[in-house]
C-alpha cells in the first residue's frame, strides 16, 4: 500500500479506528465504515463508468478489497480514504479499458440534437452532454478534476491519490478544465439556458 | 498557512485549476485569496467568468447507493472469530441458562443410570455363554 504520503511524518486518519476494528469482525464498524464512505465512492465510479450498474459493482468490488485488507490495515503509510480513492480509480480505469477493447468507439461523439421537452429531461441532457465531455478527456485529467470537484479531495489529497506533485495536479487540473471549456463552450449558451 | 498577499495571477491560476468554489482551494490559500477577492473587480470577474463551466460541472448528478447494494456489501463484511467455550457458552443459553442447564443435564444422568440397570438386568451369562468363556480363558492352560 505505497501510494505516497505528504512529507512530514505519520498521516493522522480519522478512519483509523473503525478500520481496525472492522478488521477484528466488528460487525456496528463495518456498517460505520460502509456508511462513511459508500455514497462518495458510488457517486465516484459513476461519474467515472456513466452508469448505475457499472458504478455498483465498482463499489461492491472496493468494499470486498477493503474486508480483505482491513485486518492487515497498517496505519501511518496513507489515509484510508486516500487508498480507497485509488482502488476506485483503478477499478474504474479497468473497466474503462475493457470497454475499450470490446468498442474502439466507446468515447463516442458528445450527444446532440435539441435536447427533449421538460425540464428534467433538459438537465439531463446536460448531465449526458457533460458526462460525454468529461469522458473524453485525457485520463489523468478527468481523474483530476473527479477527485477535486466532485470527491472534494484538497489538492494534497488528490495529489497524493494521483501520485503527483501539487504544482502537477494542478497543471492537470487546469489543463482538463480548459479541455472541457473547448469542448462545451460553443453549446454552453443553450446548456446554461437548458439548466434554468 | 501564508500570509502573503495573493496576486491577481496567482487568484486566476487558481481558478483555472479549483474552480470558482472557495471550498475547493487550497486551504492555505483561501485567506489571502478571499482578501483579494474583496478588495478588487478584477479577482470577481475572474470568478464570474469561470462560474458557467462550474454550474455544467454540478450538472451531472451524482449515482447514489441502494439500501440493497449497502446490505450486499456489509453480508460480505468480516466475522469475528469465536472464542474458546463461546460453543458450551451457546449450548447452555439455548438451553436456558445455567440453573435450567443444570437440571437438564442431572436429568440425562439419572436417566443414563436407569437405563444403564434396565440393559444389564436383561444380559445374563446364559444369554451370552461364549462371551463368558472368553472370559475365563486362561492361556497357561489352554489346550490346543
Amino acid at each position: 500500500m505505497a501510494y505516497g504520503r505528504p512529507a512530514g511524518g505519520p498521516v493522522e486518519d480519522p478512519d483509523l479506528d473503525l478500520v481496525r476494528r472492522a478488521g477484528a469482525g466488528d460487525g456496528p464498524a463495518c456498517a460505520a465504515l460502509v456508511d462513511r464512505h459508500l455514497a462518495r465512492i458510488t457517486a465516484l465510479a459513476g461519474r467515472m463508468l456513466g452508469n448505475r450498474a457499472d458504478a455498483e459493482d465498482v463499489a461492491q468490488e472496493v468494499f470486498l478489497r477493503v474486508w480483505q485488507q482491513a485486518a492487515k490495515w497498517r496505519a501511518g503509510e496513507a489515509r484510508f480514504s486516500t487508498w480507497l480513492h485509488r482502488v476506485t480509480l483503478n477499478l474504474c480505469h479497468d473497466r474503462l479499458r475493457r470497454r475499450r477493447e470490446v468498442a474502439l468507439d466507446a468515447a463516442g461523439e458528445l450527444p446532440s440534437g435539441a435536447p427533449p421537452p421538460g425540464a428534467d429531461l433538459q438537465r439531463a441532457a446536460v448531465a449526458a452532454r457533460v458526462q460525454a465531455a468529461l469522458a473524453r478527456l485525457p485520463e489523468r485529467q478527468r481523474d483530476a478534476i473527479l477527485l477535486c470537484h466532485y470527491q472534494e479531495l484538497g489538492n494534497i489529497e488528490a495529489a497524493v491519490v494521483l501520485g503527483v506533485s501539487v504544482e502537477a495536479l494542478e497543471s492537470l487540473l487546469a489543463r482538463g478544465r480548459k479541455r472541457l471549456r473547448e469542448l462545451l463552450i460553443t453549446q454552453a449558451s443553450d446548456l446554461m439556458g437548458d439548466l434554468r | 498557512m501564508t500570509t502573503e498577499k495573493m496576486t491577481l495571477e496567482r487568484l486566476r491560476a487558481v481558478i483555472e485549476s479549483y474552480g470558482t468554489s472557495t471550498a475547493r482551494w487550497p486551504a492555505a490559500e483561501r485567506e489571502t485569496a478571499a482578501a483579494l477577492l474583496a478588495e478588487s473587480a478584477a479577482a470577481r470577474a475572474l470568478v464570474t467568468e469561470a462560474a458557467p463551466l462550474d454550474a455544467l460541472l454540478d450538472a451531472v448528478p451524482a449515482v447514489t447507493p441502494t439500501a440493497a447494494m449497502r446490505a450486499a456489501i456489509l453480508a460480505l463484511a468480516p466475522r469475528a472469530k469465536p472464542r474458546t467455550g463461546d460453543g458450551w457458552r451457546g449450548l447452555i443459553d439455548a438451553l436456558g441458562g445455567w440453573r435450567l442447564a443444570g437440571a437438564v443435564l442431572a436429568a440425562s444422568l439419572v436417566l443414563g443410570i436407569m437405563s444403564g440397570g434396565w440393559l444389564s438386568t436383561g444380559l445374563t451369562t446364559e444369554s451370552s455363554p461364549d462371551l463368558l468363556q472368553l472370559a475365563l480363558l486362561d492361556d497357561s492352560t489352554t489346550e490346543y
